[in-house]
């Protein structure tokens, strides 16, 4: 296996256990909006490094677990998330990336629109205190997240 | 780090259009009738989800167990006196019907169900979903409560699934009654998410609902029983001049107090 493969499977079974630990973590994630959102974390980690069409896929699937869970916008959840991944992976590919700050900016970014979209996918009135305050502040720690694991997990990039 | 993630030529395309079918599919997911959302989410949660929300069970129980113990001991030995109670009353009941020649007592039916609450991120719990559906004798609409007071209501089932909304959710209504029917009108939820409180509205402008009468559900539309404790009035929220007056109403059950309810299936007609 070389360093390309292993770097790429090491990916795959990051983002695999983000989602995981988002659902089996779920209870206690949805009753504090100030935590980092694990979901949305795997979700930019995916768009960090899979081509965008995969990255709507898991984008998709994701969404779509999500509403079996939350049991509002099932569908609605699955179409914005695979399409704020598309988008994201678009980003990264169009934006300068050869920066310290363009991980975190990119993360932050990518996690507030989805949890914009979220909350329009659901049909909830706009939340103006929990979009202008809580999810900022929850998408700088997931953002902080997807730097430590990105850090943790890859010397270098890998396309899936 | 540098992600450049440089396109091959036409795999942008390729992308571009995995992503619309994506998102079409989840529109159309999203525009299908409830039942059929409900299918789609019993089947996922049986199977993909399935060892996530067995482990989430699992540690709920153990953690609530032991804080629930002493009230369910309380509650088993209310119940028990209560059971001795019910059944003279049923007997006179009976004894009277005959009497007055009303043939025997329509039975109603409760279906004991476990709920499993389903929560966006940064709201409160507003559905619920019951493994049990039409094959099981669970049947939408219906009305679900706990021997405390009224949770929420079945709305849509299918054969093996139903789904449900609490009291908390926008769509939720029902008619409500004072003890000793002086005032009436419909209970729904607050509009502050932060306090879970009732609104009645609808009650008559002439008549004074003091604080701590408790209201119940009056029976009326045949999705509740009639008798079902809703809450217990605190203050007078609005008075529509003339007109009518709203109040703010605390629950007598909260959604996260509740794992197991029981379903009501209103008798059979004449």
């Amino acid at each position: 296996m070389n360093n390309a493969t292993g770097g790429g499977l090491m990916t795959v079974l990051t983002i695999a256990a983000l989602l995981v630990a988002h659902f089996l973590l779920r209870p206690l994630l949805v009753a504090r909006p100030f935590a980092p959102d694990l979901l949305a974390g795997a979700l930019m980690l995916a768009a960090l490094h899979v081509r965008p069409g995969t990255a709507a896929v898991v984008g998709f699937g994701a969404g779509l677990l999500e509403g079996a869970m939350a049991l509002e916008g099932m569908g609605t959840l699955a179409a914005t998330f695979a399409l704020v991944s598309y988008v994201a992976a678009r980003a990264r590919e169009l934006f300068f990336a050869d920066s310290a700050l363009f991980l975190p900016a990119f993360a932050f970014v990518g996690v507030w629109a989805l949890h914009l979209g979220e909350l329009l996918a659901v049909g909830a009135p706009l939340d103006w205190f929990g979009w202008l305050v809580q999810s900022p502040v929850s998408a700088a720690l997931t953002a902080l997240l997807v730097l430590l694991v990105e850090r943790a997990v890859t010397s270098r990039p890998s396309a899936v | 780090m540098a992600f450049t993630g440089v396109s091959e030529p036409g795999r942008g395309r390729v992308d571009l259009a995995v992503t619309v079918l994506c998102v079409l599919v989840g529109t159309l997911i999203g525009v299908l009738t409830p039942a059929r959302r409900l299918v789609l989410t019993h089947a996922l949660r049986s199977s993909v989800l399935a060892p996530v929300l067995l482990t989430q069970e699992a540690v709920a129980r153990r953690t609530r167990l032991s804080a629930r113990l002493a009230v369910l001991e309380t509650e088993r030995d209310s119940l028990a006196r209560d059971l001795i109670e019910a059944r003279q009353a049923l007997e006179e009941n009976a004894r009277l019907r005959e009497v007055l020649s009303l043939g025997p007592r329509p039975s109603d039916t409760l279906v004991a169900v476990e709920l499993e609450p389903g929560r966006v991120p940064g709201g409160e719990d507003q559905t619920f979903l019951v493994r049990r559906g039409s094959d099981d004798g669970v049947r939408a609409p219906a009305g679900v409560f706990t021997a405390r007071g009224l949770v929420g209501v079945l709305r849509s089932s299918t054969a093996h699934a139903t789904r449900g909304q609490f009291w908390t959710h926008p769509d939720f209504r029902v008619s409500v009654r004072t003890a000793t029917g002086t005032a009436s009108g419909i209970v729904r939820a607050g509009d502050d998410p932060d306090q879970p409180m009732m609104i009645l509205e609808g009650a008559p402008y002439q008549t004074d609902i003091p604080p701590g009468t408790v209201l119940y559900t009056s029976g009326l539309g045949g999705l509740y029983p009639p008798g079902i404790p809703v809450g217990t009035v605190r203050s007078v929220s609005a008075v529509e001049s003339g007109w009518e007056k709203s109040y703010r109403v605390e629950p007598a059950v909260r959604p996260e107090q509740v794992d197991v309810a029981l379903v009501w299936r209103r008798p059979a007609g004449p």
